[in-house]
């Protein structure tokens, strides 16, 4: 467990700006819609950052194993007594770390300027919990396809895998919420109204959670298998 | 017998390119047995496979046939790699303070608390970043770099050293540090293996080298063993006709090649001939010399390169 924490701390570490800039941005935020406090404009940033956390969530990890292999800097980790799963889950645990610090801000600042505008806030907590759950699944999903692709391709892939259904239902064809979470879930996040939650948001939700360890086993017996050095020159 | 502390047995490593549909084979039947409490020379041309070898021994890589065994383990084994020190070539950190960075790797290998502090402490007082110890490491130099390349490499107090050209960006002053450390672990019943493409670093210090030449270990012995044409010798002498003797004059010397049989011969001459003999030395064959004799018995440019 310790190379997975310390893993994930210097994870979070060489990503601090990007942390730093999203915080600052739900500050900014706030302040602006602190203004107004009215109740379309409150629903409007919980669900716009709804979507940036699972925005987040992807594009943190779909690159980091690229980068890490094409710097070279992974060489000097592996060459460690760990084991490479154990190197992926640090790498999970530290995006989950962001985009947890980042749910935390918007729940926060959410259940603020739901209090402004005299708004329910019962069912908030539920929804954020929801919300981080999906955002791990993206972030495991971008971190299985980006141990056999490049980011170009591991990213349209991770896409298809988390979002298939959004395209299928243009066409009538409605998967199961069960295999795609983390569709239902914007689906959820779009038509958020700070309503309790039902049933059906905590079987999301477990299904997430499954989805995660899923495919962080899947990326572990791949990534067992790989060559992960880069040609230098 | 103790069990070696690396051994490669026949392996073949083949990188295939997916775009170009064309594979070059960096090892190919390759087989080396390095001993434990041995400095081991891995000697060889740039493409030779030398880094190709060490990335598989510490399981960064799968070799495309064949096996070998690190300290007694199959190369990837995790637990064998935490008795092993490894300084990557053209090696790169994480933007953090070197003595943060050295820790880390440390605590990687399952070290901590005080222990893990004293130990980064004293290295990077040998390795002289002590003073720099606090600066990001992202500011550094490449020689620097190479510094905590090697402290991160020593911190667990390897039984195996493994290093990838460790002192190509280093001042001579840096050269000579790197030759302490080294003889140090030795004597403390270690091994290292260290590639480089300098004779100058290997001789001084290895008991034993290869040299490898297009992905195959072209030859194993002592750098004396390698090195010394032992049949033929260079006599130094002064005081006599250069032109009698077929000599060639430099720095106020004529100096004789003659072969080992025809040596006491000479030697005769030029004291009749009323010279001095100055010395009388085994012919050193240069490393160039011995790559440019080895890659031409072994054929052809570097690496193969071939369409499927
Ligand atoms: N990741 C890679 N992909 C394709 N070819 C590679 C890769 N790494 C090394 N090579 C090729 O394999 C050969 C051996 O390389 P290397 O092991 O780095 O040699 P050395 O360390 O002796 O200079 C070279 O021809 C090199 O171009
Ligand atoms: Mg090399």
């Amino acid at each position: 467990m310790r190379p997975i924490l310390l893993l994930a701390a210097n994870f979070v570490r060489s990503q601090w700006t990007v942390l730093t800039i999203m915080l600052v941005y739900v500050v900014a935020m706030l302040g602006f819609i602190g203004l107004h406090e009215q109740r379309a404009e409150v629903l409007f940033f919980i669900r716009q950052l709804s979507f940036y956390a699972i925005f987040l969530a992807t594009m943190l990890t779909i690159p980091v194993i690229q980068n890490e292999r094409k710097s070279r800097r992974i060489l000097a980790v592996l060459s460690k007594g760990i084991h490479r799963w154990q190197y992926l889950a640090g790498l999970l645990l530290g995006a989950l770390l962001i985009v947890g610090a980042f749910c935390l801000a918007v729940t926060l600042a959410t259940w603020w300027l739901a209090r402004q505008a005299s708004l329910p806030t019962a069912g908030l907590g539920a929804y954020m919990l929801v919300l981080f759950l999906g955002c791990a699944a993206c972030a495991a999903v971008s971190l299985f396809s980006s141990v056999f692709l490049h980011p170009f391709v591991a990213l349209p892939a991770a896409i298809i895998i988390l979002f298939l259904p959004l395209a299928l239902e243009l066409r009538g064809v409605y998967p199961s919420s069960l295999l795609f979470p983390v569709s239902a879930i914007t689906h959820v996040a779009s038509d958020y109204t700070f309503q309790p939650p039902g049933t059906g948001l905590w079987r999301i939700g477990a299904a997430a959670a499954v989805q995660v360890i899923v495919f962080l086993a899947l990326a572990a017996v791949i990534f067992a298998h790989r060559d992960i050095t880069v040609t230098s020159e | 017998m103790t069990s070696p502390a690396l051994e490669f047995d026949n392996i073949t490593k083949q990188y295939r390119s997916f775009f170009h549909n064309e594979s070059v084979k960096a090892l190919d039947g390759f087989s080396l047995r390095v001993e434990q409490g041995e400095i081991f020379g891995f000697l060889g041309p740039n493409g030779a496979g030398k880094t190709t070898a060490i990335h598989i021994a510490l399981g960064f890589m799968f070799p495309s046939s064949g096996r070998g065994l690190m300290l007694g383990r199959p190369f990837g084994h995790a637990a064998t790699r935490r008795r092993v020190g490894f300084l990557a070539e053209n090696v790169a950190f994480y933007h953090r303070p070197a003595g943060r960075l050295v820790r880390f790797y440390g605590a990687l290998n399952g070290m901590h608390g005080p222990q893990l502090r004293s130990c980064t402490a004293e290295l990077l007082k040998e390795l002289e970043l002590s003073e720099v110890a606090g600066r990001n490491a992202s500011k550094f130099s490449r020689g620097m770099l190479q510094r905590v390349g090697l402290a991160q490499a020593l911190v667990n107090d390897p039984e195996l050293l493994i290093l990838d050209e460790p002192t190509s960006a280093l001042d001579p002053l840096g050269r000579i540090t790197v030759r302490e450390i080294l003889l140090k672990a030795r004597n403390a019943g270690k091994t290292v293996f260290l590639s480089s493409h300098l004779l100058s670093e290997v001789e001084q210090i290895c008991d034993r080298m290869a040299i490898v030449i297009k992905g195959r270990v072209a030859r194993v012995g002592t750098v004396s063993e390698l090195l010394e044409a032992q049949n033929r010798f260079v006599i130094t002498a002064r005081g006599i006709d250069e032109l009698l003797f077929e000599g060639t004059r430099q720095n106020g010397f004529i100096k004789i090649t003659v072969p080992a049989l025809g040596q006491r011969q000479a030697i005769e001459k030029i004291w009749l001939a009323g010279g001095e003999v100055i010395a009388v030395n085994p012919i050193r064959r240069t490393l160039e010399d011995l790559f440019v004799e080895l890659a031409h018995k072994n054929g052809g440019p570097h690496t193969e390169k071939r369409r499927q």
